[in-house]
This record gives C-alpha cells, structure tokens and sequence, in this order.
C-alpha cells in the first residue's frame, strides 16, 4: 500500500529547513486559531464563498493565504460550488489546502513558504470537489479524505516529515487523526449493520474492535497519542437534564470507562475534540447568536476526572462564507 | 404477539402448499376495508377474520373506527384489535367501548369497565400472547401511561410496565415482557419484566442486537432473537441477563424480502413474517418457521396484502 515518494520526502526536508532558519517573532511563530472565506451575493444574490482563504491570528492579525482557491473544481476542471479545501493543525502552526490555478493540494508553515504535493493524492476523475483535508496536531501528517465519492475513492495519510504516502482500504471511514499523527482512527460498516473502530496505522495494519452501543452513539471521538485509548464523547439529555459525558473506551482490551459527567449544560457538548497529551483533552465548542454571530470555544478536559478549564476562543467574522478552526 | 398494524393494506390469499399448520379455524389475520376518496379515506366495514381453512367472518361486535377520549367518532382512524400467534383469541374494543377478549370457536370475555383509561381510542395499541393468554394495552398519549397487562382467561390485571418504554414482545410462553428503552447516553436498552410488572433485567446491548431490531423474547423470559437481514442474514441469540450473544447462525432469507415480525414459537423455534413489496402488484406477505439451532427456515403460510384495505392485523406466530 505504501508508495514512497521521494521528490516530496526532498520538498518538505527543504520546508522545515527554510522554516528553522526563519528568524522567529518576539512571541514565537505565528499560531493560527482560524481560517475564514468571505462571502459575496453573485448576480443572483446567492451568496458565494469569494476572495482567498484568510488565517485569524492568536494575537489578532489577519494573513491571507493569497495562492488558496476560491472554490474546488470538480472532475471534469469547471468550478464546483462549494469554497475550497483548507485545514489547519490544532497548534495552530500548519496549514494544507488547495492552491489556486491548478489546485494541487499544497502544505506550509503559517507565515512559511508552500511546498506542493504530488498530484496523484487527488484523482483526475472527482477533482477536489469531494476531498476532505485533516492534519495531525503538529502537522507530521496530512490525511486527504474522500468521504462522499461516488464511486468511492481511499483515502489517503501523507507523512509530511518522511514523504511516504499510504492509501487505507477504500471501506475505512476517517474519523480523525490520532494525538501523535501515527494512526488514523476509521469506521468500517459491516454487512450485520453494526459498525467497527480501527485505529489504523501508517503500514495499513490496525488495532480493530467492535465497540459497545454507547461509543458508536458519541457524537465526538478522539484517538489518543498511544494509538488505543478512543475519548467518546456522548451528548448530554435535556429533557432528563443529564449533561454531557465522557467515556474511554480501549480498543486493544475492549474496556469502557465510567461515564465522566462534564461541567456543562446539556445541550452544550463537544463539536469537536482532540488530546492535547496522555491525560488531557481541548473540546471546542461551536456557539451561534441569534443574531448570526458565532463564537467558538475551547476547553480543556481532564480525560480522568472530567474536570474542564477555558482555554481560548475566537470570532467567526460575519462575513464568512465559511470557516475552520485549528485542529478541527 | 404483536399486532401488525398497516395503513392502506388488505389480505387476499394465495395457494398456499400443504404445511403442518395451526387449526383450521385458526385466524391468520384480521382486516378492515377502507372507504373514500385519498384525502378521505377511513376505516368501513366490520372487522374480517380470515381463517386457515380460508374462509372469512365478520366480527359484528368490535369497534371499526376509533372513538376520540369525548366520546365522537374520530372518523379517519381505526379502532384497535390484536391476534394472539396462535391464532385463536382476539382483543379488541366492543362498539360500546369495553376491552373484550374472543377465543375462537368460543366465548367473548368483556373486562372490566375500568381496564382502559379514558383516552382517544386510536393512541391504544393491543398486542396478545402467543398463545393468547396474557394480553397488553399499551397508551400511546401525550403523557406517558404504564401499560397494562391482563389474564385473558379471567380477565383480571396482573400488574403493569413503565409507560415510558416501548413495549417489544411477550416472552414465548407470555408469562414475561420485553420492552426497549432510550438510555440517558443514547442508546437503545431492553429490559424484561414478568407480567406482574417485576423487573427481571435492564442490559444495553451490544451494537449487533441493537441495530437488528426487533427482538423476540424466549419463553426462558430472557434469551432474545433478531435477524440480521441484508447481505449476509443471521439469527442472533443474546442473553439479556449476562449480556453476552450466545449464537449467530446463518440463515438463507429469500432475496427481496423485509422482515415484518419474529416470534417465538417454540423451544427451538421462532417464526418469520416476511413481506415483498412488488411494484403495482399486491405484496406478499409469507410466514417461515426458522430453526435457531440450524438456521434452516421453512415456509408454513403465503398470502397476498392488496392495496384497498385500511390496516390489518396479523397473528404473529
């Protein structure tokens, strides 16, 4: 499965390279917290994503990313609906996407220079239009998703530091990368309609385990840096006024934790999370205004005690079309 | 046993090949035919009992279209009926409104007066018995109600089970009941209870029987069967005290079809109704015994659903 490729191995040796010899900011290098593309009314006042994809800064500043497309291209080369592909890693220092132009999919250090990636990662016959973007935490690895193709198309884990790329088989479902990168966490659907979690390896081996009702049920999960440890992340019950828990569930032993209350209203679980170390995990709370606004928050989860503490939370601007947050 | 409840569904027969069979006065379903045009269709008629030597009569007593909690016609919706699986008792609502029990061949046993409570006649549902002995009514009002278990020989109640869980299956022997529960995580819990309303079991099960539902619930009173239909069909066997899946067998379901009931009817034994929906041509609904040790399935009864008829009810083993 594995095809080495050894010109990108070359590109990003050169990437990290060039990015240490960078001088460095006063506060360190730039952490991104999100990425925005703004929206404009076309002649038929449908709104449009337009412009380029623009990083919002942890300390406040705008960098637009100017060679991002606007939109992705489907098979055929003409313009697809929907804005482009755009990922960013959850330290906020990587970001991958589609470039303008011939929209190979390229990756870069936020405020660092861009190096392309082999072509071959998007099939010629779907264009981007249905690829799916995700970076590991530190940016070592880049997965390219295909979820809604039709047929369907394996995905694909880049190592953005050795080169290699590995194709899983075309049934895993990507859930998310594990805390160091080194597995993917996948679904696979099976023919007796239950559904299994595999936390995948780069050399297409995985550790694999039906799980109990209540992991399939989560509507957040998380693969830890060990490879084994999936956080499940179940939503809270409003009109039983229960709040949202969490649940560790092994998938080398088959062992469910106690479910972990959160401190948080019911309604108010988790739209994404990832594990920040061994014992610890960020959630992000997605929260809109009724008056169209939309804040996102990050919280820390103490994965034993369920213990959470305010992190850090951005802005979406108004005006977006559409947006991603770092590590999403 | 459960009632099959339908809209817009009717019976006719079809040869049906020579199989060991219930008695030949044996109910194999009830049906009501439906009136009007599609914006007014409403339930008209008497309740049809259709029998295994194939012929039909006319249970003159029973109520057709449900009554609202005041009292007045609801004019659209059906009144409730059941079938036990074996054929032979139906429960049903008399015109003046009493639970009644019939056996075939029989007498009729009204309940008492105060068996329901006084709510719209369609939020109740009825479901008998395999052998037709225990009889629920379940209330399906904006409030939840518990629902009511009976002896249908004496027509005494027995006890009831939470109203807030949905009622599954009696056991084979009908001296238990399954119901299924939404657990506060999501998901889908089952618990048994005798029909004095004691609870024997409260278990999440695992993914395999909770995605294959419904379950059948054994006369053990705690070993439950689901079929597994699509690709590669199993009948899976789980244990509701110790929770763990005690066999997966695999058996050959005929192509086509869509699982419509599955009960107990036997030690080793739980029989299939199967449907095949065919474009504009009457489905076909077709009734299997399946041995869960083998997974061997054998056809006992075919019939044809026609299109012209409100709702039916089948017997379920």
């Amino acid at each position: 499965m594995r095809i080495t490729s050894a010109a990108l191995a070359a590109a990003l040796a050169t990437a990290v390279t060039a990015a240490g010899a960078a001088p460095a900011a006063a506060q360190g290098p730039p952490v991104a917290r999100l990425a925005w593309i703004k929206s404009c009314p076309d002649r038929d006042a449908v709104e449009q994503a337009c412009g380029r994809w623009r990083l919002v800064l942890s300390d406040g500043r705008t960098l637009t990313v100017k060679d991002s497309a606007t939109n992705r291209i489907g098979g055929d080369g003409a313009k697809a609906l929907f804005e482009s592909a755009l990922t960013l890693s959850a330290d906020g220092r990587w970001l991958a996407y589609e470039r303008a132009g011939d929209h190979r999919l390229v990756v870069r250090r936020v405020g660092g220079a861009a190096k392309v990636l082999p072509a071959s990662l998007v099939p010629k016959r779907t264009g981007t239009d249905p690829v799916e973007l995700r970076l590991s935490p530190r940016g070592e690895r880049l997965v390219v998703a295909f979820p809604d193709a039709d047929p369907p198309v394996p995905a694909r884990i880049v190592d953005l530091r050795g080169g290699g790329i590995t194709k899983l088989p075309v049934e895993d479902e990507v859930e998310a990368l594990s805390g160091d990168g080194d597995e993917v966490l996948v679904r696979r659907h099976l023919p007796d309609n239950t559904t299994k979690l595999v936390a995948r390896r780069l050399d297409g081996t995985g550790l694999e385990r039906t799980p109990p009702q209540v992991v399939m049920g989560a509507t957040v999960l998380a693969l830890a840096r060990d490879g084994r440890t999936v956080a499940a992340f179940v939503p809270g019950h409003e009109d039983r006024r229960k709040p949202p828990g969490l649940r560790l569930y092994d998938l080398a032993t088959g062992e469910l934790s106690a479910a972990r209350p959160l401190p948080l209203k019911p309604a108010d679980g988790p739209d994404r999370a990832r594990w920040l170390d061994d014992d610890r995990l960020a959630i992000y709370q997605v929260h809109a205004s009724d008056r169209g606004s939309t804040v996102i928050r990050v919280l820390t989860v103490d994965a034993a005690t369920g213990a959470t503490r305010p992190s850090w939370r951005v802005r979406v601007p108004e005006d977006s079309y559409s947006y991603t947050i770092a590590g999403e | 046993m459960k009632i099959l409840l339908t809209a817009a569904l009717a019976l006719g027969l079809l040869a049906v090949p020579a199989q060991a069979s219930p008695a030949h006065d044996a109910v194999r379903y009830a049906s009501v035919k439906g009136c009007g045009d599609d914006d007014a269709y409403h339930p008209c008629g008497f309740w049809r009992l259709t029998t295994h030597d194939g012929r039909t009569r006319l249970l003159k007593d029973a109520a057709v279209v449900a009554r609202e909690a005041d009292g007045k016609s609801s004019v659209y919706q059906a009144a409730p009926l059941a079938v036990s699986g074996d054929g032979l008792k139906i429960a049903y609502l008399t015109r003046q409104g009493r639970l009644a029990v019939r056996t075939v061949g029989g007498g009729v046993r009204l309940l008492p007066g105060d068996a329901l409570p006084r709510i719209a006649q369609y939020s109740i549902t009825l479901h008998l018995s395999g052998d037709g002995s225990r009889l629920a009514a379940v209330f399906g009002d904006e409030k939840p109600r518990a629902t009511r278990l009976f002896d249908t020989a004496t027509g005494r109640r027995l006890g009831t089970v939470p109203g807030a869980e949905t009622f599954v299956d009696f056991s084979g022997d009908g001296d238990e009941v399954l119901t299924s529960y939404d657990g506060d995580e999501g998901t889908y819990d089952l618990r048994v209870y005798t029909d004095t309303g004691q609870r024997l079991a409260d278990v999440s099960p695992p993914q395999l029987v909770a995605a294959n539902s419904p379950e059948a619930l054994a006369a053990d009173g705690r070993t439950t069967a689901s079929l597994v239909t699509g690709d590669r069909p199993e009948l899976v066997l789980y244990d509701t005290r110790t929770d763990v899946v005690t066999s997966r067998v695999p058996v050959k379901l005929p192509a086509g079809h869509d699982l419509h009931a599955l009960d107990w009817t036997g030690v080793n034994e739980v029989t299939v109704h199967l449907v095949r929906a065919r474009d504009d041509r009457p489905s076909i609904m077709s009734v299997h015994r399946l041995d869960v040790l083998t997974g061997k399935l054998k056809l006992r009864d075919r019939y044809r659903l026609r299109t012209d008829s409100y709702t039916f009810a089948a017997c379920g083993g």
